[in-house]
């Protein structure tokens, strides 16, 4: 394909490519890969775009045209591409979390032995009462439940406009390990307050990442984070 | 011809004496103050017919482990030496005239007929005492009694069956002393000199370690850190309440909670755009609770301190002494399950005349009898924890007695009953995009909580009448705050819950345990608002717990999987799948790396006592 051609179809998924990003990842293609120039489509792309900074990747035609932190009450009238700057549970309290994360990383020094923390008792009186987190920990982890609630994601445009995302609606594939930088296209979402309200109708998932961020930010960084966010929730009576 | 007859303690040789005798029993003082001889004759059919009886017994176990003389330095001898160190086995200095009596008893019977309790540590109490006797009768014949209540027709059946000692349970106990002996004194010596040397404060202070009470340790120190650690966080939810039929109904969010402000007001803000609640669901359905599984040992250790106000220990020694006088079987079972052919409708008819559940029992005879719930272990040694006989509260030693006798029964009586039903309703609201729900719950029958105290089941009241469909303004609607409660510290019946979960200790020993690390003063027990109790690691505790976890957290000895692993063995001996001398040796190469790993890396506990005795204590 012409790199005209490769571009108007990427446009078309919502994906307005840089000409001369793509010049250089298609010159990659023929010369290091040794791809003939007529053969290169957009399943050789695409691993690259996900995998790129859109500022850098991208123009702004899919960037927000306006401030999304100061909105209120409207939707969004143009696709909108985004890639994910960091993740927050916000259904689940730091202390759970980092139990949470503790437990995944003892799994793994310990190569998959568990050590109990908390054994379910038939007549457990005040379930709700157990804010520890260890419950939930044990559950996610060796019972297959997994450990997701409610997120709120930073986002940022190809303009580099950082705004939040919140999970209306639960989204597969949004959770706590999700890759940093993460492409997402979302189209026709709500915004209330300055954030965009997210669902799995609104929000399609391109995955990738930006291995600058992403790479041993998950669980040490993210732990680093949210200890330091704790601590400013405990100087704060 | 003539029977010798040995028991594990001396009122349970006087029981079985007492049963066997018929009432013409003779007896004989020994020179121990607390072991007598009982004589008398029965026929025991068979192979051995009638015989002149001896019932004696000893008291727990006769021998005792101990290192050759040449290994008694701490400071000049090296302890991985105590890996390969001979053992020397022996009767202990209190057993010895114990030892002399079985000896003397032994010289003219045809007979050693073993009357130790029917566990793995009875088997080589049996084993020892089979040793004893052939030093002065080499050619005895050992056979071996099998029961686990101290029933008058029960015995007298078992002593017609005998079989022979388990060698492979004996080997299991055998392998598990070995192993804790020589752990015991290499980690003991390893720690108490390096850490004496290093801290003043530790000078004169024997630091024990024992390859159960460690992991004990390691989960009290778990879970103090994590209420040290415990920091309370904010969250909001929404609360959604509505009155009618002269009830006020408060309406729980599916979300449960929000720990951000402005989420939690975004999805307010979308509720009151939708002005109405709508409901969506209208839902009754029958409830349950079911009634409690037969009792085991672990659950009658976590009972006694949550409902009876005793220590896990007292409540198995008062189990104990209720066993040996025949009113509840043997306290010492894994199994919660009951054998389909066990006659439980003569137990419950021998309840009838209690004035406390006799009318209880009479209706389940009368037709309220229920098949008890199945549990997942079986033992195949004993039954679940049941009552043998009625006995009135005045003729038990002690209100304590009492009331361990009183759960018992009362678990008993309820394992034959009916489940508790009730009827629950469900109401599911919409409002926006968000969801709300409420049950009702009206207990219909109360069946074996009736008889069954230690459950609670309260109905929270018939919910009004709403209709698929029907929208309605909410008499109120807000977000409410509140503030995440920190974890508490571990009660004696969760420790024993995690004990159990992870496979530290038997059902037997983790009472012990739990003791042991208290003596150790490694963990204090303390007491809590109300009645209840809880554990809370010492500094020293800390230190220990934190500096092995520093050394190697999978080598770790408060973690627990190095004993769970080897009571995982210990119990494939006893079932004759591994070898006795295989274990040990496989055990040993283990904990000779974990040695080694040790002291490399001591500095790492001493950076921890350093840290726990001293700089937070000044603090």
């Amino acid at each position: 394909m012409t790199d005209t051609l490769l571009l108007k179809e990427m446009e078309q998924r919502g994906i307005p490519l840089k000409n001369s990003w793509l010049s250089l990842v298609v010159n990659h293609l023929v010369h290091q890969r040794k791809y003939a120039r007529e053969n290169i489509t957009i399943e050789l792309i695409l691993p690259f775009f996900i995998a790129s900074d859109i500022r850098s990747s991208t123009t702004g035609a899919s960037a927000a045209s306006y401030d999304i932190s100061n909105q209120h009450n409207i939707t969004l009238s143009n696709p909108l591409l985004v890639q994910v700057v960091r993740i927050r549970e916000i259904g689940k309290s730091i202390v759970s979390q980092l139990e949470y994360l503790n437990q995944l990383e003892e799994r793994k020094k310990l190569k998959g032995q568990q050590i109990i923390r908390l054994v379910d008792e038939e007549d457990r009186e005040d379930k709700e009462g157990d804010d520890s987190g260890i419950a939930e920990a044990q559950e996610a982890i060796f019972d297959g439940k997994g450990f997701k609630c409610m997120c709120r994601l930073v986002l940022e445009d190809a303009n580099g406009q950082r705004f939040y995302g919140m999970e209306w609606k639960s989204i597969p594939g949004i959770q706590l390990d999700t890759n940093l930088g993460t492409k997402l296209l979302i189209q026709n979402a709500q915004i209330k307050r300055g954030t965009l309200l997210l669902t799995p109708e609104n929000t399609e998932i391109l995955g990738g990442e930006i291995d600058e961020w992403n790479r041993e930010y998950f669980p040490k960084k993210l732990m680093q984070e949210l200890k330091e966010e704790l601590e400013v929730k405990k100087l704060k009576p | 011809m003539r029977v010798l007859c040995v028991a594990e303690k001396n009122s349970i040789a006087k029981s079985v004496a007492s049963i066997l005798g018929g009432g013409q029993v003779k007896r004989r003082d020994t020179k121990s103050k607390y072991i007598k001889n009982y004589d008398f004759t029965f026929d025991f059919g068979g192979y051995i017919g009638s015989a002149q009886v001896t019932m004696t017994s000893v008291s727990g176990h006769l021998t005792e482990a101990s290192f050759p003389s040449e290994y008694n330095s701490w400071s000049s001898v090296p302890q991985d030496i105590l890996f390969d160190a001979r053992i020397i086995t022996s009767v202990s200095k209190n057993a010895n005239v114990l030892a002399d009596n079985i000896k003397k008893e032994a010289r003219n019977a045809t007979y050693l007929y073993i009357w130790t309790d029917c566990d793995r540590e009875g088997e080589h109490i049996g084993m020892e005492i089979t040793n004893v006797a052939r030093t002065s009768n080499p050619q005895i014949r050992v056979i071996r009694a099998d029961f686990n209540n101290l029933e008058r027709r029960h015995i007298i059946q078992a002593s017609k069956r005998p079989r022979e000692l388990s060698k492979d349970a004996a080997d299991a106990v055998s392998a598990r002393i070995e192993l804790d002996f020589r752990l015991g004194a290499i980690f003991t010596r390893l720690q108490t000199l390096q850490l004496q040397r290093a801290f003043e404060i530790l000078q004169s202070k024997v630091i024990s370690y024992g390859p159960c009470q460690f992991p004990t340790l390691g989960f009290v120190v778990d879970r103090w850190q994590r209420v040290e650690d415990f920091v309370p966080e904010n969250f909001w939810f929404l609360k959604l309440v509505d009155k009618r039929e002269r009830q006020t109904v408060n309406f729980t969010w599916k979300r449960n909670r929000v720990y951000d402000r402005l989420a939690a007001i975004l999805f307010l803000e979308n509720c009151l755009d939708a002005k109405v609640a709508k409901v969506v669901k209208v839902n009754q359905k029958p409830a349950r609770r079911y009634k409690p599984l037969p009792l085991s040992t672990v659950e009658l250790t976590k009972m006694g301190p949550k409902y009876l106000r005793l220590s896990s220990k007292k409540t198995l020694e008062l189990a104990e002494s209720l066993y040996t006088n025949g009113f509840v079987s043997y306290p010492r079972t894994e199994t919660d399950q009951f054998d389909s052919g066990m006659d439980l409708h003569g137990i419950i008819g021998k309840l009838t005349v209690s004035e406390d559940w006799g009318p209880f029992a009479q209706g389940l005879l009368d037709g309220n009898f229920r098949i008890p719930r199945k549990g997942k272990h079986n033992d195949r040694a004993h039954p679940p924890i049941h009552p043998i006989n009625f006995v009135h509260r005045s003729a038990l030693q002690s209100q304590d007695h009492w009331k361990v006798y009183e759960l018992i029964t009362r678990r008993f009586l309820a394992c034959c009953s009916e489940n508790a039903i009730g009827a629950e309703t469900i109401v599911e609201l919409q409002m926006g995009d968000e969801s709300f729900s409420q049950k009702g719950l009206v207990i219909i029958e109360r069946n074996y909580l009736d008889v069954y105290p230690y459950d609670k089941w309260t109905g929270t009241g018939q919910l009004p009448a709403y209709q698929v469909g029907e929208e309605f303004v909410p008499s109120m609607l807000n977000i409410t705050d509140s503030v995440t409660t920190s974890p508490s510290y571990l009660t004696e019946p969760e420790l024993i819950a995690l004990m159990d979960a992870n496979g530290i200790g038997t059902d037997a020993t983790m009472a012990d345990h739990i003791e042991k690390v208290q003596e150790r003063e490694y963990v204090i027990k303390r007491k809590k608002r109300g009645a209840a109790t809880e554990f809370v690691p010492s500094s020293l505790g800390i230190a220990l717990a934190k500096g092995y976890d520093e050394i190697g957290l999978e080598w770790s000895l408060t973690k627990p999987f190095l004993r769970k692993e080897m009571e995982v063995q210990l119990k494939n001996i006893e079932t004759g799948h591994l070898d006795r001398d295989a274990l040990v040796h496989m055990t040993l190469t283990q904990f000779r790396d974990v040695f080694h790993l040790t002291k490399q890396r001591f500095d790492c506990l001493k950076n921890s006592c350093r840290l726990y005795l001293i700089e937070l204590n000044e603090s």
